[in-house]
């Protein structure tokens, strides 16, 4: 918790000039091309472990309809015939989380494990001022952590192993068949579509190609050799140097002992132990399994993976459906990472960030579905993480006037979603309060009811 | 619906006959190593850029003639015999074009006609301007499958229909392409404009008409046009149609007609048939009046031409287009000449590309390798800098798996209707650098069911002296990188070359049993060299 700040990136600015925001974009402008050639070598050759302290971050791709994950029981509008006609869950099937007007949708049911248990916090009402209705603005601004007027790209979760563990190569990894822009920044970050596949042939030629020293890729990616290899793009030679750097790792990593039923990773599997027997939902469960090795077997700290789908303008599905199948999905996620976690002993350090880049409209369109819209649910899990559930009782969310508070169609946002990052980063990660702005500019700062810390971990 | 698609589209069935003559280049005996660096670099990076990468072939020829000539060949893919090409065998496999579903194509046809195309076709800009509409107009196979209840030859005749007008109108006019896209069955399944009915609008589609397709986001519009944009577009869905009348969004539905296709349909009695006004009080207002019946289908016609020639269509649109060609962030100044191309000329894809590739911006220096390639690009590029071959349609699986399985860009399959992403800074990635190895290994690894290489006989081609490790170092290296190859890349290389897997010496022996398998494995090497994802 108390972890010393050694680890400062290169353009760390200290000094009251530039400003924080202008560093920001800076690093953004010059993109890879530029930034990324501050990064030595030898600034893999060793450094200070990180803490123990372990972060999965799950992205919901897509937009998930916040209003049907956390129900709000005591808000009859919800309950009206023509609010959501089809969609709407039945009082009797939603499982009331007991707080006097919340409940989960009936297949988060295996979450329900978590939240028993007081480690899974659920927040609704996160959003932003000034949300956009595009899937691409408003993730860019969900995992940039920086309005997109600002013109930065830097993932928060990049910005802060550049800023907290700049000597770590593998301290953060998107394990997605495409890099998740939270990780995309000066400062490469792991990236495994899938760690069966973090492999070679095994002919010795593939050892010979990699090479090692001052020889094969090694050499070429570390710019040894006669006249060294300035040409190169600082990007790739990075991006080389993190990718030899996760192949050691990640190809000496133990056989994982996990049981049978956590992570089905092929359709019939998933099927077998009640899940949709789905590719989608398969290669899901398998991405969050190799988060899990990475996360358990490597210096890293932070994952993420995604699971697309959540655009659900037709045919959502109320108690069944496609919804309901990919939370069926999630809930199942969050268990078997408890199970597996606490089997291991990392639980405890553990924490899992659930996300959406926007919740959905009120109302039902129709076509079965629901459109875009603001704001939107979020869940915490974790072994230091204080259960409960945020604005969604009667005082925060009043009965009858919330579900068209924004723009008479959507749920407006009580909790900047930066929030939630505020306190992982502070609470979770350990990062120095006074560097806070350096990872999340401006949060610090700000005043509004929106920035109230929710205290989600103990 | 224009008549003249169905024209280039049976044209391009017609399956290319070739004698296949020699096709053996006029160079001199030296190929490549004859060749003034500067003349080669520039020619390298046109071909990078404007295409799939070099061949010695195209690097040779563009060298000798220079750019403006390949930029003018390249603009009339029309007058570029496609009959000549090398994997003839190969190309006849994947022929003829499908017509109909009746035909039974399936989703591997329409990849590896893609892959043969991007390959080996000599339409080079032609077709990766097909791929450019493809990402920009990007529609789901999958989607599309599951829609039609997993009937295959169905979703890949719709898919393929689509690929192959993209590929027709590649050089187009604007709102042509916009209209193909539209009005494809692909399109109207990916984001729902089938269940788009009046009363009950779904704006899935109107939004991402205006974000992402025209106008670029939050540029000019609001909710409220989404939403009034999304009445425009109500009653266009698909049914089975004859063959006779695919083209007719007014025609008769004929479900369960032998012979029939899904195809566009415009349905009066779903259309909101009431006036509506789009982008009210802004300077590009567009006012549309009530049409009853059939009339109504020039409510979603008319707001597509009058996206297409937005002063901010032409913009978002040329923007990325200088994105392709010139640089990740291109010179401001260069994409306003862009736009007014465009609204000069109506929205002339070919004249904009024109001004675009005959900038001094397109060849200077500076731009050069700044950009990293898609997986795709990298790939394609590999092969042909070493005259990868492939005749048989299974010589393709390993390409295909690697991209897919390991760099995971399935062509004609992005999810996410903001196509694949183009930005150099989402291409890289460790997966990705570690998979292009893997693909890499296999032009030493395969065997006769994989592409093949001569890297021997290709080396020999361009002037290198078999015997001499630093001599064939150098030709790989001006084929594959050009002016990029390095004395520090040189000696990197030729350590590899001369010794074996314990890191002891080895001599390298011409007339040796495994002389082959040792340039095949310096090949996989130099394929693997940090610029070899970058263009």
């Amino acid at each position: 918790m108390s972890r010393a700040p050694q680890f400062r990136g290169d353009l760390e600015p200290r000094a009251p000039l530039p400003s924080r925001r202008e560093v920001l974009r800076w690093v953004s402008a010059a993109g890879l091309l530029g930034a990324a050639s501050n990064l030595s070598p030898s600034a893999f050759a060793g450094g200070s472990p990180l803490g123990s302290k372990k972060l999965l971050s799950i992205f919901l791709r897509g937009g998930n309809d916040g209003l049907n994950t956390l129900i709000p029981l005591h808000d009859a509008e919800y309950f009206a015939p023509s609010v959501r006609p089809t969609l709407r869950i039945p009082a009797g099937q939603a499982l009331d989380l007991g707080v006097g007007g919340a409940a989960f949708h009936p297949a988060l049911g295996r979450a329900m494990e978590v939240y028993q248990a007081g480690e899974l916090a659920a927040v609704a009402r996160v959003g932003r001022t000034n949300s956009s209705l595009s899937h691409f603005a408003n993730a860019h601004v969900c995992e940039t952590a920086v309005p997109q007027d600002e013109g930065v790209d830097e993932g928060w979760i990049a910005r802060w192993s550049r800023i907290a563990a700049s000597a770590e190569p593998l301290a953060v990894a998107s394990v997605s068949p495409q890099i998740q822009r939270a990780f995309l920044g000066p400062k490469v970050a792991a990236h495994v579509p899938a760690l069966a596949q973090y492999s070679l042939s095994g002919s010795p030629v593939a050892a010979k190609i990699l090479g090692a020293g001052a020889s094969g890729l090694a050499a070429a990616y570390a710019g040894a050799g006669p006249g060294g290899n300035a040409g190169y793009s600082p990007a790739v030679r990075a991006t080389g140097l993190t990718m030899e750097a996760c192949f050691g790792a990640f190809s000496a990593l133990p056989n994982p002992n996990f049981a049978s039923d956590s992570f089905p990773d092929d359709p019939a599997q998933c099927g077998a132990v009640g899940l949709p027997a789905a590719w989608w939902a398969a290669s899901f469960l398998g991405e969050v399994r190799d988060a899990l090795r990475i996360l358990a077997g490597t210096p890293c700290s932070v994952a993420g993976v995604e699971l697309q789908g959540f655009d659900h303008h037709v045919g959502q599905g109320g108690t069944g459906g496609d919804h309901a199948a990919r939370l069926l999905v999630i809930g199942h996620a969050l268990r078997s990472l408890r199970r597996e976690a606490l089997q291991s002993g990392l639980w405890g350090d553990f924490a899992v960030l659930v996300t959406s880049e926007f919740g959905r409209t009120s109302r039902e369109n129709g076509s079965g579905g629901t459109d875009h819209g603001r704001s939107g649910v979020a869940l915490l899990a974790g072994g230091g993480v204080r259960g409960g559930v945020h604005h969604c009782d009667p005082v925060s969310w009043p009965s009858g006037a919330t579900l068209f508070s924004a723009d008479g169609r959507y749920v407006e946002h009580r909790t900047d979603y930066r929030v939630l990052y505020a306190e992982i980063l502070e609470r979770h990660l350990g990062l120095p309060s006074g560097d806070l702005d350096l990872v999340l500019p401006d949060v610090g700062s700000q005043v509004g009811s929106d920035f109230q810390r929710l205290g989600l971990f103990l | 619906m224009p008549s003249r698609l169905t024209a280039v589209l049976l044209l391009l069935a017609v399956p290319w006959i070739s004698s296949c003559e020699d096709a053996a280049n006029s160079s001199g005996a030296q190929g490549v190593s004859a060749v003034p660096t500067a003349a080669l670099a520039e020619a390298g990076h046109v071909l990078r850029r404007l295409g799939f990468g070099p061949t010695p072939r195209e690097l040779e020829e563009v060298a000798r003639n220079g750019t403006a000539w390949y930029v003018a060949q390249q603009l009339s893919p029309e007058d570029l015999d496609e009959s000549a090409w090398e994997p003839l065998p190969l190309w006849r496999a994947l022929l003829p074009l499908p017509t109909g579903e009746a035909d039974g194509t399936t989703l591997a046809e329409l990849v590896e006609r893609q892959y043969v195309r991007a390959l080996w076709s000599p339409r080079q800009l032609s077709e990766s301007m097909t791929l450019f509409w493809e990402g920009h107009f990007n529609t789901n196979y999958w989607t599309v499958f599951n829609f039609v209840g997993g009937n295959e030859a169905r979703a890949a005749w719709i898919e393929t229909r689509e690929n192959e007008l993209f590929r027709a109108l590649a050089l187009g006019h604007f709102e042509d392409l916009l209209r193909v896209s539209a009005t494809s069955p692909a399109m109207l399944i990916t984001l729902d404009n089938v269940l788009n009915v009046a009363g009950n609008p779904n704006e899935n589609f109107a939004r991402e008409l205006v974000e992402l397709f025209s106008m670029g986001v939050d540029n000019g519009y609001t909710q409220a046009d989404v939403e009034e944009l999304a009445r425009c577009f109500t009653g266009w869905g698909v049914c089975e149609k004859a063959p006779a009348d695919l083209e007719d969004p007014l025609s008769a539905c004929a479900s369960g007609l032998p012979g029939a296709s899904l195809a566009f349909h415009f349905d009066p009695a779903r259309h909101d048939a009431g006036p509506k006004t789009i982008f009210a009080g802004t300077a590009w207002e567009l006012s549309l009046p009530a049409r009853a019946g059939s009339a109504g289908l020039d409510d979603g016609l008319d707001v597509l031409r009058h996206l297409s020639m937005l002063p901010q269509t032409a913009e978002f649109v040329c923007r990325k287009l200088a994105r392709k060609f010139i640089a990740d962030e291109p010179p401001a100044a260069l994409v306003a000449a862009a736009r007014d191309t465009w609204l000069a000329t109506g929205g002339d894809i070919r004249e904009v590309l024109r001004l675009l590739l005959s900038s001094p911006e397109f060849t200077a220096p500076a731009w050069r390798w700044t950009k990293v390639e898609t997986p795709f690009e990298s790939l394609c590029s590999t092969v042909r800098a070493l005259e990868g071959l492939a005749t048989r349609r299974i010589e393709l699986t390993n390409f295909r798996a690697v991209l897919e399985m390991r760099l995971r860009q399935s062509l004609f399959r992005w999810l996410t209707p903001d196509g694949f992403p183009e930005q150099g800074d989402e291409q890289l990635g460790t997966g990705r650098l570690l998979g292009r190895i893997a693909f890499n290994e296999w032009i030493h690894l395969g065997e006769g069911d994989d592409l093949h290489f001569d890297v021997a006989g290709l080396v020999r081609r361009h002037g290198a002296q078999p015997s001499n490790a630093a001599s064939v170092v150098a030709t790989l290296g001006r084929l594959c990188y050009q002016e990029r190859f390095s004395p520090a890349d040189a000696a990197l290389a030729v350590e590899f070359l001369t010794t074996d897997e314990a890191g002891q010496p080895r001599p390298l022996d011409p007339a040796a049993a495994d002389y082959d398998l040792r340039l095949k494995q310096l090949a996989a090497f130099m394929a693997s060299l940090p610029q070899g994802v970058e263009q």
